[in-house]
C-alpha cells in the first residue's frame, strides 16, 4: 500500500538524517556543534513553504471543482503549515540565542516565515469559526490562495526594506553551507519533505474520514 | 458596460451612506490619529520617524475601517440582497473596492495632514509622488480589504480574523508606503518599491475578483 | 553551557511538534474507525 511505503521511506528517511546531523556529520569550523539546529532549521521551512503550496493548489482546485477531496488535502497542508513554520521559527530560536547571541533576527525569512506562520493560523481559524461550514471552507480556501501568493512579495519587502538602508546583518539568516554541511542538510530536507508527504496524506485521510460520518 | 455601471452604482451607493452617516470615517480616523499620537509620544516626533508612524497608523485604522464597513452590510443584509440580483459576483468586488479605495484615500489624507502637523515635516515638491505612493497603496489596501470583508460575515470572531490576516497581507503595502514617502520627502529616487506597489496590486486585482466570486457562491 | 543543550532542545522541540501532531492525528482516526465499528 502507498501509505505503509510511504511511512516506511519518511522514517528510514529521518533516522538517516538523524543519525548524519548528531554523529556523522563533523561540527562547523565557526559555530561548532550549534550547527547541527540548521538540520531542524533550513528543513523545516522547506516544509512550511511546500505545504503552503500544497494548501493553495488544494485550494483553487476546491473553489474551482467543489471536490471535497481538494478541500481534505487544503486542510491538512494548512495546518502542517503552521506545524512546520512553527517548527522554524523555535528552531530559529535555539539556533541564533546560543550562536550570535540574539532570540530573534530582523531578517527577510525569519519574518516572511513568522509572517506564513500567523496567516496559516488565520487560514486554520476561520474554516473553524465560521457559522456555515461551506463558507469557511471556501475562506480557508481563499486565505490559502492568497497567502501563498503574497509570499513572495513580502519576502522581498522585507530585503529591501532592511538591505538598501542598512548594511544586511549576520544572523542565523545567512550562513554559508560548508560542503561536509551539504549531504546531512539535503537529506534532512528530502526527510522533512518525505515526513510532510506522509502527514499530508494522514492529515487528508482523518479529514476524510471524519466528514463522511 | 453594464458590469462597470453595476460596480459604479455600488460603489456609489457604499459613499452615500458613510457621506450621510460618517459612521466608518470618523472612527477610524480617530483611532489612526491616536496611534500617531502614541507612537510619537513614546518614541520621539523626530521627523524622520514620521513616514513610518504615519504608515503604522493607516494600516491599523485601516483594518478598523474595513472591519466597520463589513459590519455595517452585516447588520443591514446588504451582501445578501445585493447577491440576489442578476449579474456577475465580480462587479460586487469592484463596487466594494472602489468604495474602499476612496474611503482609504480620505483617509490617508487626513492622517497625512495630521502627522504633518504633529512631526513637523515640510511637504514641498515632493508632494504629487506623494500622492501617486498613496493612491497605489489604497489600492492595494482596498482590494485585500474588498476580498476580505465580505468574506469574513457570518464568522464569529470575525472581528479578530480580519487584523490577523489583512496586517500580514499587506505588509509589502507597509513596506512599500513607508520607504516611498521616505523618497518624496527627500527628493530621492523611488528604487524598487513602485514596483512592489504594482506588482501587490496586479496580483490582487486580478486574483481578488474570481476569488470573491467564488466564495459569494458557496 | 554545553551547546548540545541547545542542540537537543531543538530536536525535542522537532519531535514534540511533529509528533504530538502525528500522534492527534491516529487517536483521532481510531476514535473515527471505533464509531464506524460500533455504528457497524
Amino acid at each position: 500500500m502507498l501509505r505503509a511505503f510511504l511511512g516506511g521511506a519518511t522514517a528510514a528517511l529521518l533516522a538517516l538524517g538523524l543519525v548524519l546531523a548528531l554523529w556523522l556529520s563533523p561540527p562547523d569550523a565557526y559555530q561548532g556543534e550549534y550547527v547541527r539546529i540548521m538540520y531542524v532549521h533550513v528543513p523545516s521551512a522547506l516544509a512550511a513553504y511546500v505545504a503552503a503550496a500544497v494548501a493553495c493548489v488544494a485550494g483553487a482546485l476546491y473553489l474551482w471543482r467543489r471536490q471535497a477531496r481538494y478541500d481534505h488535502l487544503a486542510q491538512a497542508g494548512a495546518e502542517l503549515v503552521v506545524v512546520f513554520s512553527g517548527l522554524t521559527l523555535l528552531s530559529g530560536m535555539l539556533w541564533g540565542r546560543p550562536v550570535w547571541g540574539v532570540w530573534w533576527a530582523w531578517d527577510a525569512r525569519l519574518v516572511t516565515t513568522a509572517v506564513l506562520f500567523l496567516l496559516y493560523v488565520g487560514c486554520v481559524l476561520v474554516r473553524g469559526l465560521s457559522d456555515d461550514p461551506e463558507r469557511g471552507r471556501s475562506l480557508a480556501a481563499v486565505v490559502g490562495v492568497v497567502g501563498f501568493l503574497d509570499v513572495p512579495i513580502v519576502h522581498y519587502s522585507v530585503v529591501w526594506f532592511r538591505t538598501l538602508h542598512q548594511p544586511p546583518s549576520i544572523g542565523p539568516g545567512g550562513v554559508a553551507i560548508a560542503p561536509p554541511l551539504l549531504l546531512p542538510l539535503v537529506v534532512n530536507a528530502l526527510a522533512y519533505l518525505a515526513l510532510l508527504g506522509y502527514l499530508l496524506v494522514e492529515r487528508a485521510r482523518l479529514a476524510q474520514v471524519e466528514a463522511s460520518r | 458596460m453594464r458590469a462597470l455601471e453595476r460596480a459604479v452604482a455600488l460603489a456609489a451607493k457604499d459613499l452615500r451612506v458613510e457621506w450621510r452617516r460618517r459612521e466608518v470615517l470618523l472612527p477610524s480616523a480617530s483611532f489612526g490619529l491616536l496611534v500617531a499620537l502614541v507612537l510619537g509620544l513614546t518614541q520621539g516626533a523626530q521627523p524622520d520617524r514620521a513616514p513610518a508612524v504615519l504608515w503604522v497608523a493607516l494600516a491599523l485604522a485601516a483594518v478598523l475601517l474595513v472591519e466597520r464597513t463589513t459590519e455595517r452590510e452585516g447588520e443591514e443584509g446588504t451582501l445578501e440582497a445585493l447577491l440576489l440580483y442578476p449579474g456577475s459576483r465580480e462587479d460586487l468586488f469592484w463596487g466594494r473596492w472602489a468604495a474602499l479605495v476612496v474611503l482609504l484615500l480620505v483617509l490617508g489624507l487626513a492622517l497625512g495632514l495630521a502627522q504633518a502637523v504633529l512631526f513637523g515635516v515640510r511637504l514641498g515638491p515632493g508632494w504629487m509622488r506623494l500622492a501617486a505612493a498613496g493612491l497605489l497603496a489604497s489600492c492595494g489596501l482596498a482590494a485585500v480589504g474588498a476580498l476580505l470583508s465580505a468574506l469574513l460575515l457570518n464568522v464569529r470572531g470575525g472581528h479578530l480574523l480580519m487584523p490577523l490576516l489583512l496586517l500580514p497581507t499587506c505588509l509589502p503595502v507597509l513596506l512599500a508606503g513607508i520607504r516611498l514617502t521616505e523618497s518624496a520627502l527627500q527628493g530621492a529616487p523611488f528604487g524598487p518599491w513602485l514596483g512592489v506597489l504594482v506588482v501587490f496590486d496586479a496580483l490582487l486585482l486580478l486574483v481578488g475578483p474570481p476569488l470573491f466570486a467564488a466564495v459569494a457562491e458557496g | 553551557m554545553n551547546p548540545w543543550v541547545w542542540v537537543l532542545a531543538a530536536y525535542g522541540c522537532a519531535a514534540l511538534v511533529v509528533g504530538g501532531y502525528a500522534v492527534w492525528i491516529w487517536r483521532r482516526l481510531r476514535e473515527a474507525r471505533a464509531t464506524e465499528e460500533v455504528e457497524g
